[in-house]
């Protein structure tokens, strides 16, 4: 992570190769297998990972086929008969479950982008300011742990509260106080759903970025105080631009996870409020996809979702470079 | 596939009110009902296995209804060995099923599962998943092109006659009629399970029979009994004044665990998913009168705040406990799970767990029930090329369909005496070891015709009879049983999908009544009117 941020930026002259290269090809290839030959127990040890991620990640790609034809399990792929675009039919279609599933995402997403994403960082800062060594380390942890459950018990646990039968309506019912609902509301599922990815995930999510803080050079604080800065001051104009690189990288990589917002989470909680206010993309995939044995119709959707991920990644790549961020990968 | 929503969405991921309703009624899954002879696919009745009942264990409590399960007070005393000689002698049989319980030891450190393998003269080499994750894994297997010798084949398939065809063996030569004498207790299994292993006409696998009564609404006599109330209410009326005795919400106690759909549709007299008259005309039941009073009556009820009020919620594992618990009075399930209540309730006080009938909307009127699937699924064989290997296989499927009475049940069922089980009287009781091994889920690949036994509880035997006897009564064939419909099969679950939705918005009260008429007008211009008339068509070749 330290590279990233602190790496010096390519120079345009950098960037150009020389005429000089580009004439003499044989000299660079003799410089590759030097450098190979240098390299080679580096390069052996990265064969593994490299091979796990073609035959894991790179070669099951293929099976994005199955979204143009009509996949039937007990024929091979290849036996399955074509159908063209007619499994993107319900993209463009128009269909109202469709439509309201692809809203409902979008605005869970935008939701957690702008209010849910930077939290994390909100948390590494206040962390940053905690003195006592073992406080913070203490703190921390209790922080990390939700992360470490599943969202069936993180689920439960909510509704084991917050519940209209929770341990909280009990309490006021027992105590003849009004009670609230908040689980089964629609009107407050993404309230809802939102605060169990703050709970579960916020803590997790500050590691990233209190290491990034932890790399900024002290003597920079040093001399904005001698300079008069206070701490707002040193924050402003130390911290967060020191820190800037790691931000944009982070939402670049959230963005390509934009159209994914949590299908276990969600499904497990639909039967309270309803599919209108809870159908999202991926619950609609499986509910009408995979459910219903439309394997085609779902790898559409799915491979609809990739494609406009990879252009929301690119996109936003290409922004950060016009602010002269750094990005996911070099200009 | 339809099915296969259902069960998933009623017992798991969402625990919906929709699945108790529409499509909890709607499973396909070809089921018995008396009137029927013929069954799927244009086959005539000559096509099923002879029916020849084993009657070497009377038993105690026997009915007039053949539907009705035999009830046992008692292990018949002495048991007796229905096999004579071991089943099997070449490699390993591997088989692939589901459980709805918790995973079982491996075989070597299962002395029940090697107790069966040494009866078997095999290894029967079982793999199950989940019952809710079962498709992916029927999916993936199918696709995989690595078959087990033996596959339980759960809810219908799209294009389901192609794949058992491409994939499977057909066993009709070897159980057809007569032919199934060579297996004496496949030949004991009931007819109208065999229809559901039905497809063009041929016979495709061996059924795990169940009762006909289907959907239980489990009810804790205990507690009623202790209010004074009535086990049988004669109305809605009745009903509701009874649900409002039984709710204190200020002691965190309500009648019902989930919206009680199910009942209230039978209440106002709609019985299964679809119906057909003389004339061989189906109507889908979701677009009757009834339907939608049932739901008005579904949302009075919930707002007369009977319902526990995180039911909609609650997974039904959850609301089991609740009704063991005394949290609730009440909950919805298959009847099959009826036995494992007697277990959870061992430690209360009192305990009585009966079956309540749905009452009729107005005292004296007609009361009806819903038909239950006559087979939970079937267990089809790969195909073979030897013709050997098939009957050591099936010759495997007799065995574990060997009766209730004999020493092969007891070995199935509760392992190697002393060691997983201990004999109470006549009764074999299953040890602390015992219980945790005898989940091996055996009898998801087949089993004996369904029995009513509970040891040392004549009680629970009788609540279980009576419950059969009075419930098959009422119980309305389901007209699709046995009937295959590629659009329902294919189509149908995304359609059914989008109507549940509905069904369980009304009923959370985020929509009005008054959209279901449109929803199912939507339902069926996008796939109902053509199931409608693949069903019609089916009917018409099988009665005309």
């Amino acid at each position: 992570m330290s590279q990233l941020v602190d790496r010096p930026r390519r120079t345009s002259a950098q960037k150009d190769p020389s005429p000089g290269a580009t004439t003499r090809p044989p000299r660079l290839s003799r410089q590759t297998l030097a450098r190979w030959r240098r390299d080679r127990l580096l390069l052996l040890l990265a064969a593994p990972g490299l091979v796990v991620v073609l035959l894991f990640h790179y070669v099951p790609l293929l099976g994005n086929v199955v979204a143009f034809k009509e996949y039937l399990p007990f024929l091979t792929i290849a036996e399955s008969p074509w159908v063209g675009w007619e499994n993107f039919r319900v993209i463009f279609s128009g269909d109202p479950l469709f439509v309201n599933a692809l809203t409902n995402t979008l605005i869970i997403t935008l939701i957690q982008v702008l209010f849910v994403f930077p939290l994390p960082l909100a948390l590494a800062l206040l962390l940053n300011e905690v003195i006592s060594e073992r406080l913070k380390r203490t703190v921390q942890s209790i922080l990390y742990l939700p992360h470490f459950l599943s969202w069936v018990i993180v689920v439960a646990l909510f509704q084991q509260i917050l519940g209209n039968a929770g341990m909280v309506n009990t309490f006021l019912r027992g105590h003849d106080l009004p009670t609230f609902s908040i689980i089964g509301v629609p009107e407050l599922f993404e309230v809802l759903i939102s605060s169990q990815v703050i709970w579960k995930d916020t803590g997790w999510g500050t590691i990233i970025f209190l290491a990034a803080i932890s790399r900024v050079d002290t003597s920079l604080y040093e001399a904005a105080a001698m300079d008069g800065a206070g701490a707002a001051r040193r924050l402003w104009h130390v911290t967060l631009p020191a820190i800037r690189s790691v931000f944009v990288l982070l939402l670049i990589l959230r963005l390509g996870d934009a159209l994914t917002v949590g299908f276990e989470q969600i499904i497990l909680q639909q039967g309270a409020v309803g599919v209108t206010a809870s159908e999202v993309l991926d619950t609609y995939v499986y509910n009408h996809g995979i459910v219903g044995g439309n394997w085609g119709q779902a790898a559409a959707v799915g491979l609809t979702k990739g494609v406009i991920s990879v252009l929301l990644v690119l996109g936003a790549n290409k922004l950060a470079h016009r602010f002269g961020e750094r990005g996911v990968y070099h200009k | 596939m339809t099915g296969t929503v259902s069960r998933r969405r009623f017992l798991g991921i969402t625990g919906t009110l929709g699945a108790m309703g529409l499509v909890a009624a709607c499973s396909p899954t070809p089921g018995g009902s008396p009137p029927r002879p013929a069954a799927t696919g244009g086959g005539g009745a000559a096509l099923l296995p002879t029916y020849q009942p084993f009657d070497t264990f009377p038993p105690d409590l026997t009915s007039g209804n053949p539907g009705v399960s035999p009830g046992y007070f008692t292990y018949p005393d002495p048991p007796t060995a229905v096999t004579s000689r071991v089943p099997a002698s070449g490699g390993p049989i591997r088989a692939l099923t589901f459980t709805y319980d918790p995973v079982a030891p491996e075989m070597s450190n299962n002395a029940l599962w090697q107790s069966i393998n040494e009866a078997l003269g095999t290894d029967l080499d079982l793999e199950y998943t989940p019952a809710a994750e079962y498709d992916a894994r029927f999916a993936t297997t199918i696709a995989g092109n690595d078959l087990p010798d033996v596959v339980a084949v759960k809810g219908q398939q799209q294009q389901m006659p192609k794949m058992l065809a491409a994939k499977f063996s057909d066993l009709t030569e070897l159980l057809s009629g007569d032919a199934v004498l060579d297996y004496p207790h496949l030949a004991a299994l009931p007819t109208p399970s065999w229809r559901s292993t039905v497809y063009d006409g041929r016979i495709w696998g061996v059924p795990v029979p169940r009762s006909l009564i289907g959907t239980v609404l489990y009810t804790r006599a205990d507690i009623l009994e202790r209010a004074g109330l009535s086990l049988q209410p004669g109305s809605l009326e009745e009903f509701t004044e009874m649900a409002k005795a039984l709710t204190d919400e200020r002691e965190g106690r309500w009648a019902f665990g989930q919206t009680p759909l199910t009942v209230l549709l039978e209440t106002n007299g709609v019985a299964n998913t679809w119906s057909v008259d003389d004339a061989g005309v189906f109507t889908f039941n979701g677009r009757l009168p009834g339907y939608e009073q049932a739901l008005a009556d579904a949302v009075a009820l919930n707002d007369l705040g009977v319902v526990h009020p995180d039911g909609n919620a609650a997974q039904n594992t959850q609301r089991n406990e609740w009704m063991m618990a005394g949290t609730t009075a009440f909950q919805i399930g298959n009847y099959a799970g009826w036995p494992k209540f007697y277990l959870q309730g061992a430690g209360i006080d009192g305990f009585r767990l009966t079956g309540m009938l749905s009452p009729a909307r107005e005292e004296g009127g007609t009361m009806v029930r819903t038909a239950g699937p006559a087979a939970s699924h079937f267990s089809a064989v790969a195909a073979q090329d030897d013709p050997e290997r098939l009957a050591e296989i099936l010759r495997v499927l007799d065995w574990l369909a060997a009766p209730f009475g004999s020493t092969e049940y007891i070995t199935r069922r509760f392992g190697k005496e002393g060691e997983t089980f201990t004999l109470d009287g006549p009764d074999p009781v299953l040890t602390p070891e015992g219980v945790n091994q005898a989940t091996l889920p055996v009898r998801y690949i087949t089993e004996n015709s369904p029995v009513i036994f509970e040891s040392q509880n004549e009680r629970a035997v009788r609540d279980q009879f009576d419950h059969q006897e009075a419930g098959l009564e009422l119980t309305v064939p389901n007209p699709t049983e046995g009937l295959y419909s590629e659009a329902a099969a294919s189509e149908g679950a995304s359609a059914l999908q989008a109507l549940t939705a509905t069904e369980q918005e009304i009923l959370l009260g985020n929509q009005p009544v008054a959209d279901w008429a449109a929803a199912v007008e939507s339902y069926m211009s996008a796939v109902g009117n053509k199931i409608k008339a693949e069903y019609e068509e089916a009917w018409a070749q099988l009665d005309g």
